[in-house]
């Protein structure tokens, strides 16, 4: 094993981070966000599995910093190839802060899903956080400082809850490695369940997402779309696999957002709806659990971060060009942007799970096992996001943003790395769906999964399975048609849509001011009761014990006698009665 | 820095000469029939199939012919058409979070030809 061996490709991440915050050259600064990734691949690709390659001990607390498995590794690799692929994509931007938190954020995913301890965990999990909130507060706005505050103080406490899990974890086994836990009823499980549901965005914990990334700067979105809710997905699939739970939170998720997605008009805030929903698959996968649901889970992880990554990146440049992402604004771009127009096309038709397209060989094995285990109903709700995820990821976003009506945007295409960025990420779609032929297509991914030999023997291109999906899709499409030409398609409209984050955001914020309010009004006259009050009651103790007091004039004898005498008096019949 | 974007005139309908060769077909007056009766023919030429084609099933529904296009077309229509009333119940203004009124993303690091 050599020293190369020991370096957690994440670390490499982080300290490129920390270097480029102080490197003024943007050029010089840009080289290093490129080359990281590459180290990182690099280090990545040539270690052993299922070694410890760093180890530490911390005030008895044995760490491990350094380890690759088959789960970890498919994980670790989508993060640096999306860090590679992100840094592609800010090249046109002159921006050390954005740069660096951006390599930090990402070094920081790298590393959590490469330690093998609660402790490790809980560092890196947290330094996703502060970092990544440097990406929403550089938009520079009033909405994005609030979101970013919003956002960090949901993560912090995600952070909080998966520490105090681990500490009760500690209390009760005497260590700190990651471990699968059986049942949730341990209350150290259950809390580091809820903090990895926090960051995965369960149903009712979720709005932080929908909040903060359509916020974040052109190049922020992106970034932060591909990393924290994927960590949280790696860390349910190590420690709660087979969790009953997760499989009804799980059809949830891809359900609800669906409907969010349909009235929204920020598309950026659509697909953050539709990270929701795919993420939905995933967790479901790791609630049935079985050695192929997990391998959906994890390949279907993978390919999410590329569709999705690419999805943002097309609307980041609409954004960059035209200065708006709702649908009400835009419109027949594909005039003047057709290759983002293209590039958005391959995102929508990877994410809408169209044969030859990523996502029909990833989340098809997540509802195969699904069907498998019996699980009608969620199965059936599985299906029924899959049409929602055409409408609004497959058809909404380019038919808004490039198609539909004309908004007489004429702007330039995005700058050439953006669309090198693009190129890039489309290649991974489509490369990932093809058939297998020679070692590449599916099986290319199929084999890098926790366990390649079932993933293998699972056959994606059936024709049962193309005639069903394109039989869903197809019809989806037409009903899509149908709507439009009948004019029952809802239009789109101005106006922002409630969700859970109206708890905190407006009822929340509205119990503080009125307790505020409440406090100005009732503090002074309160002050003056307790005044009254302390004034009334120096008077007695004065009119007792000053100098020219009750006591002081000679009263003290016969107070104390009787005192005495009374305290005597109890005493005895305490004693008495004790008897 | 609020720089105004970079926009052609308005009247300026000149297409992109890649769009004209990939997209050009779009404004062509017959695009939108033709692609509604691609699909009508298509959803139903793909629902034909399964009554020639004994399909591996996992789920008793999937038995029914035609049951993933069905579904899949009652799902997308249940889904766009439950906007009507959620838009009514969920949508409110822009500032209503007091908010609005800035615009999306970067301004800063906007630098837009």
């Amino acid at each position: 094993m050599s020293l190369f061996d020991a370096i957690n490709p994440g670390f490499v991440l982080i300290a490129a981070g920390v270097i480029a915050m102080f490197v003024p050259l943007q050029r010089v600064r840009q080289g290093l966000a490129i080359a990281a990734p590459l180290a990182g691949l690099w280090l990545l690709t040539g270690v052993p599995q299922d070694t410890m390659l760093l180890g530490a001990s911390v005030l008895g607390l044995d760490l491990v910093l350094y380890r690759v498995d088959s789960l970890s590794f498919v994980f670790a690799l989508a993060f640096i190839l999306a860090a590679l692929l992100n840094a592609i994509y800010a090249l046109h931007q002159d921006s050390p802060v954005e740069d660096s938190a951006a390599l930090v954020y990402s070094g920081a995913a790298v590393s959590a899903v490469l330690v093998g301890d609660f402790l490790s965990l809980f560092v890196f999990s947290e330094l996703t956080a502060i970092s990544s909130v440097f990406l929403i507060l550089k938009s520079g706005t009033r909405a994005s400082y609030g979101a970013a505050m919003r956002y960090l103080s949901i993560q912090v406490l995600s952070g909080v809850l998966l520490l105090f899990g681990a500490a009760l974890y500690f209390a009760d086994s005497g260590t700190m490695a990651l471990v699968r836990f059986d049942a949730l009823s341990d209350p150290g499980a259950l809390l580091i369940f809820i903090a990895f549901g926090i960051k995965a965005a369960f149903p009712f914990l979720h709005n932080w997402l929908q909040d903060s990334y359509p916020k974040a700067t052109v190049v922020g979105a992106v970034v932060l779309s591909a990393f924290t809710t994927k960590m949280a997905v790696y860390a349910l699939a190590r420690m709660f696999p087979g969790q009953d739970a997760l499989i009804w939170i799980g059809a949830v998720m891809t359900v609800f957002p669906v409907f969010f997605a349909v009235v929204e008009n920020d598309l950026r805030k659509v697909l953050a709806y539709s990270i929701n929903n795919q993420v939905g698959f995933m967790v479901c996968g790791i609630g049935v659990g079985t050695s192929l649901a997990i391998n959906g889970v994890a390949s279907h992880a993978f390919a999410h971060i590329f569709y999705k990554g690419l999805l943002f990146m097309a609307m980041g440049a609409v954004l960059y060009r035209t200065g708006t992402t709702k649908a009400t604004e835009l419109g027949g771009l594909y005039r003047s942007m057709p290759w983002t127009t293209v590039f958005c096309l391959i995102g929508a038709l990877s994410i809408s799970a169209f044969p030859l397209f990523s996502a029909f060989v990833t989340k098809s094995m997540i509802l195969y096992e699904v069907a498998a285990g019996g699980y009608v109903v969620v199965f059936l709700m599985l299906l029924f996001a899959s049409a929602g995820v055409l409408e609004h990821s497959g058809i909404k976003i380019p038919y808004f943003a490039f198609f539909g009506h004309d908004s007489g945007k004429r702007v330039e295409e995005a700058p050439f790395n953006m669309l090198l960025a693009m190129f890039l990420a489309s290649f991974l779609c489509i490369v990932i769906g093809l058939p297998g032929i020679g070692g590449l297509g599916y099986t290319w991914l199929y084999r890098l999964l926790p366990d390649p030999e079932i993933a293998l023997s699972y056959q994606p291109y059936t024709f049962d399975h193309v005639l069903t999906q394109m039989q869903l899709l197809v019809l989806a499409a037409f009903a899509f048609v149908l709507l439009k030409r009948f004019g029952f398609y809802p239009p789109e409209k101005r106006g922002i849509i409630l969700d859970t984050d109206w708890a905190y955001r407006r009822a929340g914020y509205g119990f503080v001011a009125w307790a505020g309010a409440v406090w100005t009004k009732a503090g002074p006259a309160m002050t003056g009761v307790w005044r009254t009050l302390g004034a009334r009651a120096f008077g007695r103790i004065e009119a007792a014990f000053s100098p020219q007091g009750e006591l002081a004039r000679g009263g003290l004898t016969g107070g104390m006698a009787i005192w005495t005498a009374a305290l005597l008096g109890l005493m005895l019949a305490l004693t008495f009665i004790g008897r | 820095m609020t720089e105004k974007p970079a926009e052609r005139p308005a009247g300026d309908r000149s297409l992109h000469p890649v769009s004209q060769a990939l997209f050009g077909w779009v404004s062509h007056r017959l695009a939108g029939p033709v692609i509604f009766w691609t699909l009508a023919l298509g959803s139903l030429g793909l629902v034909l199939v399964d009554l020639v084609h004994h399909r591996h099933t996992q789920v008793d529904l999937e038995r029914i012919t035609g049951a993933y296009g069905l579904y899949g077309f009652l799902a997308f229509s249940f889904a766009v058409l439950a906007g009507w009333p959620l838009g009514k119940l969920l949508r409110r203004k822009e500032n209503h979070y007091g908010d609005a009124g800035e615009p999306d993303g970067d301004e800063t690091g906007r630098d837009r030809r």
